[in-house]
């Protein structure tokens, strides 16, 4: 009797279990992708998936289209007076997700947020604004140089022309006054809002769970007009073969492929691969206070010892690029005519016998007493370690004894986030398309930089130059500009650039994912307009 | 009885603020400096260190730090370096998943252990017996990351029969037992593999030892049914070490899981703890910790109760 009731009630459970699970292709259309980190929290985070989930849930006043024209979004017409100071945007009748109206109020509300002493991450631009700076020392009650003429206009004062205004207000979402007012923005990691976002762009959040997944909702009021694709859903899966098997399956729509699982997913008659140069590249860069990284031409050698096709081959299978150029393939700025270091170990020893330096009786490079010695600190993990090796024996292919250390998460970023971190050489990769490429560039290059700071690295004439840029308001000057700021980059090596791996995508068949994404930013910000076939 | 449950909760106490402690010690002995890890990395050059190590509390001598961390754990105050959140909250959040894992694996074990272990021991070097040594020896042998990788191969990417990500699917709520079902079934197996050879060999020496007790021979010899005597005698006397291994085991599955989470996208207290470690985020790390060294003690006296129903000696001694 006891057996007989058991198999029923397993018989019930097995019949349950098939049904409860949702059958492909029932219920609203939905993408559910799977993503390898979930943000913590949406306003105020630096993450670059905080970035890709604000894609979602976010709108701005303007964006810049792939061509590097800025476009409007929430602002409808976006005029610039003669001088180039004063800025007057007329918005458009958008919706935030809770149904309320965008209002002038709410731009200022959220500028005001971001400029706030206390508020972690502020978009450059917002500084340009006359009463800015003052505001973000905390020696002021508003911003002098915003004004809301009307519910449906808001007036922007520049310190100085600054042509780049429009093109980098597009990191700054508008978000609500009303759920701003009650943020203490010291404690703004704690504010509800942070995770029960409420935003203009194509969806709402529904659902966050914690390290599992998010989930987006078509939000009814966007002024775009409803998503192609009313669902999506992220979720978090930690392991790489777990993905593709998930994918291949079907039990996933989208998600991250392997090198090695690429060829193989080609022949998958159920997935699209889409392949678009990688939103990260790899770079090790020394200690600038140290003499002997002090001569260009030491630095030249490391990069022309550098065989980075061969790693490419051997990490990445290949599939990637060596970058050229710090800033992103995809980018209007970035000069495709540049030509940086390519693999040559005799140019290498040349220019080090140049610079003074001899190989010693045990094969390693000395001056005047010194062995060319270092050690080489990385981030631990796989990427970074295969990379670090290789790198090490480029290195010790001319002559550099080159010890590798790798540093656990806390002390890495403890060591690399000091000026006093007592590193000798670094290796790291970069995140493009989080910040416009005038403030990596800046940040990286510019002595003032923090990450400049953090390597001891100054050149006058590279300041000078990014400087001009920003200020510069005819595009083809810019043009000019930013391809001289490179060749001075690539000429006086800050950075050894590596490699910049692909990003290679799956998505299930019965989705048609719009043209023209070149990275894995625009691969996010293409979501909405996934078609279901 | 009653003095008995109030002794064993009482030694709770010395004993989590002894782990705690310990934990707390490693972590500050750890290189790096978790105060600037957790500044965001545009801020890095420009950022009030000063300021943002007060906010943290990170600015008190170190036993202060703990004591008060501590103290806001037990009044649900403490709050996570990295999400800023309640860490009771993210507990709560893990828990489940951890505990479900933890009970459907701990049940697998025991439901193919024991008869395993019963038919090695009552044909020792048997065809049976020498294959469950042999199973046991795999079993140990295999890697877990390896065989739940294997097993998602198999079972997700070949056969398309199971999910291999998640523990329920998305949009379904709470725990079901009608719904994540299919989602436990390759972590258990992962899991339970992972001790049931031990368990097996443990459970074998043991009914041996049963098996060779003059108590035995005199059951045998009073007529009894050799079911009856394996059963009733045998099984009873020899399950008392079987159960201090399982809790003994118990902490191996409840911290011990987080390959198996990271293998199956499980959102459970290992991945937790694991990413709280990588990240300095001393409150997850102390709670995590806590909540663990809790469930540990709370399994061994369950354990305890176990043998006071098994063995009227100790019931009556």
């Amino acid at each position: 009797m006891g057996r007989r009731v058991g198999a029923v009630v397993l018989a019930v459970l097995l019949a349950a279990g098939m049904g409860v699970l949702p059958a492909r292709g029932q219920g609203p259309a939905q993408a559910v992708i799977a993503i390898w980190g979930l943000p913590i929290r949406i306003l105020g985070s630096s993450e670059a998936v905080t970035g890709y989930v604000s894609l979602l849930l976010n709108d701005s006043l303007t964006a810049v289209d792939p061509q590097g024209n800025v476009v409007g979004r929430l602002a409808a017409q976006y005029p610039v007076s003669p001088d180039g100071k004063t800025y007057l945007v007329t918005l458009r009748e958008a919706k935030f997700s809770d149904g309320t109206p965008v209002t002038a109020q709410d731009v200022k509300a959220s500028y005001e947020l971001y400029l706030h002493p206390k508020y972690p991450t502020t978009p450059p631009a917002l500084l340009e604004i006359a009463g800015g700076p003052e505001y973000k020392a905390g020696k002021g009650s508003s911003v002098t140089g915003i004004t809301v003429v009307n519910p449906r206009t808001i007036r922007f004062i520049l310190n100085r022309p600054y042509p780049f205004f429009y093109e980098q207000i597009g990191t700054a979402p508008i978000l609500p006054a009303k759920a701003l007012a009650g943020i203490d923005v010291a404690r703004l990691q704690e504010a509800p809002f942070t995770r029960k976002p409420i935003g203009a762009g194509p969806y709402r959040l529904t659902d966050w769970r914690e390290r599992e997944s998010i989930t987006f909702d078509a939000s009814p009021g966007y002024w775009g007009g409803a998503p192609a694709l009313p669902r999506v859903v992220l979720k978090l899966i930690p392991e790489d073969a777990t993905v593709l098997a998930e994918l291949r399956a079907g039990n996933i729509d989208a998600g991250r492929i392997l090198p090695e699982a690429y060829r193989s997913f080609q022949r998958d008659a159920q997935v699209n691969v889409l392949r678009v140069p990688g939103d990260t590249f790899y770079w090790f860069a020394p200690n600038f206070r140290l003499p002997m990284f002090q001569d260009v031409r030491v630095r030249q050698a490391m990069a022309y010892a550098i065989n980075r096709q061969e790693m490419l081959r051997a990490l990445y299978l290949g599939l990637g690029t060596v970058p050229q150029s710090p800033i992103h393939p995809s980018l209007w700025q970035f000069d495709k005519s540049i030509k940086g270091y390519t693999y040559d170990p005799a140019k290498a020893k040349q220019l080090l016998a140049e610079a003074g330096w001899t190989l010693g009786p045990d094969g390693i490079l000395q001056k005047g007493g010194q062995r060319f010695k270092f050690k080489y600190g990385f981030l631990a993990g796989k990427e970074y370690q295969n990379q670090a090796l290789l790198v090490q024996q480029y290195l010790r292919a001319i002559g550099m004894d080159v010890d590798v250390e790798a540093h656990e998460r806390g002390d890495f970023f403890g060591r690399y986030f000091s000026p006093t971190g007592n590193i000798e050489v670094v290796g790291i990769a970069w995140f493009n398309l989080l910040f416009p490429p005038q403030t990596e560039l800046e940040d990286n290059f510019k002595s003032t930089g923090s990450g400049a700071r953090v390597i001891g690295y100054s050149n006058p004439e590279l300041d000078k130059l990014l400087d001009e840029a920003i200020l510069t308001r005819d595009r083809a000057r810019q043009k000019a500009l930013y391809s001289q700021i490179q060749h001075l980059i690539i000429q006086d090596v800050p950075h050894v650039l590596t490699i910049r791996p692909d990003v290679i995508w799956g998505v299930r068949k019965r989705f048609a994912l719009p043209s023209g994404i070149d990275s894995l930013r625009g691969f996010f910000g293409s979501v909405p307009r996934w078609a279901v076939r | 009885m009653a003095g008995f449950l109030v002794r064993r909760l009482l030694a709770l106490v010395p004993l989590i603020f002894g782990i705690t402690a310990i934990t707390f010690a490693l972590l500050v002995l750890a290189p790096g400096d978790p105060v600037l890890f957790l500044i965001p990395p545009e801020q890095r050059g420009s950022a009030d260190i000063a300021q943002f190590r007060h906010e943290l509390g990170m600015d008190r001598p170190v036993p202060v730090q703990y004591v008060s961390m501590m103290a806001d754990l037990f009044t649900g105050r403490l709050r996570s370096f990295g999400d800023r959140r309640p860490t009771t909250r993210q507990v709560a959040e893990a828990l489940p998943t951890t505990l479900i894992l933890t009970a459907t694996s701990l049940a697998l074990t025991g439901a193919l252990a024991i008869p395993i272990a019963f038919v090695s021991a009552v044909r020792p070097y048997s065809i049976v017996d020498h294959a469950a040594t042999l199973f046991s020896l795999l079993g140990i042998s295999l890697p877990t990351f390896w065989f739940g990788l294997l097993l998602i191969f198999f079972f997700t990417e070949q056969l398309g029969l199971l999910p291999a990500s998640g523990i329920r699917p998305t949009g379904a709520t709470g725990y079901s037992p009608l719904v994540i079902w299919r989602f436990l079934i390759m972590p258990t197996i992962v899991q339970a593999l992972g001790i049931l050879p031990v368990l097996v060999r443990y459970a074998r020496s043991s009914l041996l030892d049963a098996l060779s007790q003059d108590y035995v021979q005199v059951a045998r010899s009073k007529g009894l049914a050799e079911r009856t005597v394996l059963l009733k005698h045998v099984a009873r006397n020899s399950l008392l070490p079987v159960l201090t291994i399982m809790a003994l085991l118990l902490p191996f599955l409840l911290s011990g899981s987080v390959i198996v989470e990271s293998i199956f996208a499980l959102p459970g207290l290992g991945r937790l703890a694991v990413n709280a470690a990588l990240s300095r985020d001393y409150p997850t790390v102390l709670t995590t910790t806590t909540i663990a060294g809790m469930l540990v003690v709370v399994s061994n006296l369950l354990a305890d109760l176990g043998y006071l129903y098994l063995d009227p000696r100790i019931r009556h001694g």
